[in-house]
């Protein structure tokens, strides 16, 4: 192996590594939840975002994050719906397609970042922009 | 007693390669393989976290599927999956190419700027999935989720 393939390798790891700890969620994701929240009309909790951790999922890059809080009932989650939707743009132009997902009991599930060609996300347009 | 089998089961039998050809001609519908046993591998472990090849078996459908699909894209070959991870040929089989021409009906329906969402029944599992058009002529096809 090269030293590009062994870089590629150890940073694949590192993400693997990294998607099974939580993090709190950064402000550009609570923006993101809590505008697709209010579009479906789904009712927030004040703070919410204290009570839930954002795991990074493993999706390329793409910044798809899979949502958990403490009080959620301690059983397998699925996901039931996606609930609102909405089409953002990368900087190179190419669309960005943000969904919010909640699981079989209705709590947030999964925040879906897919960026349509699939390549990962560099910076996101700016919410206020649409 | 055929008529015992569920029809996948029989399928799944039929399209069972045997350890021993026995010199049997084969008619072959699969693309030539392009990927090492030992490629496959470093795939599974590097971009899934899978260190026993033989767990993607037990992954839940959807996962399984995706990497199935995955791993054909990436030049694995359908026996060589077959025989590498334990799951039937003809399952890889049906999960790389049955479901194809449905999602394709409904590329006519995809708008511009827009994701045209579609549900796919694969291995008796619904699958919600999105298209949408990045330029004439080319799709891609995207949150895929399964339905319960």
């Amino acid at each position: 192996m090269n030293n590009k393939t062994i870089i590629e390798a150890l940073k694949k790891d590192i993400a693997l590594l990294y998607m099974r700890h939580g993090r709190k969620l950064n402000k550009e994701e609570i923006d993101l939840i809590e505008y697709l929240a209010g579009k479906a009309n789904y009712q927030l909790e004040r703070k919410w975002y204290d009570e839930y951790q954002a795991f990074p999922m493993d999706d390329g890059g793409m910044g798809s994050i899979l949502l958990v809080a403490d009080h959620l009932p301690k059983q397998e989650r699925f996901f039931k719906a996606q609930i609102a939707d909405c089409i953002l743009h990368d900087v190179d132009n190419v669309a960005i397609i943000i969904s919010l997902n909640i699981d079989q009991n209705d709590f947030l599930f999964e925040l879906d970042i897919w960026k349509v060609d699939y390549s990962p996300v560099k910076k996101i347009s700016r919410l206020e922009a649409f | 007693m055929l008529r015992r089998i569920l029809w996948e089961e029989l399928w799944d039998f039929v399209l069972e390669p045997t350890d021993d050809d026995g010199g049997i001609l084969e008619m072959d519908d699969e693309p030539p393989r392009s990927i090492s046993d030992a490629g496959i591998k470093d795939l599974l472990r590097l971009q899934y976290g899978i260190v026993n090849v033989m767990d993607v078996q037990n992954l839940e459908k959807s996962q399984r599927n995706k990497i199935i699909k995955e791993l054909c894209d990436q030049g694995a070959g359908f026996r060589q999956l077959a025989r590498i991870t334990g799951i039937s040929y003809g399952i890889i089989q049906r999960v790389v190419t049955d479901q194809s021409p449905l999602i394709y009906e409904n590329l006519k329906n995809v708008i511009d700027n827009r994701a045209y969402d579609g549900i796919v029944t694969v291995d008796g599992y619904q699958l919600q999935y999105s298209i949408y058009r990045i330029r004439k002529d080319l799709y891609n096809i995207g949150r895929i989720h399964e339905l319960k």
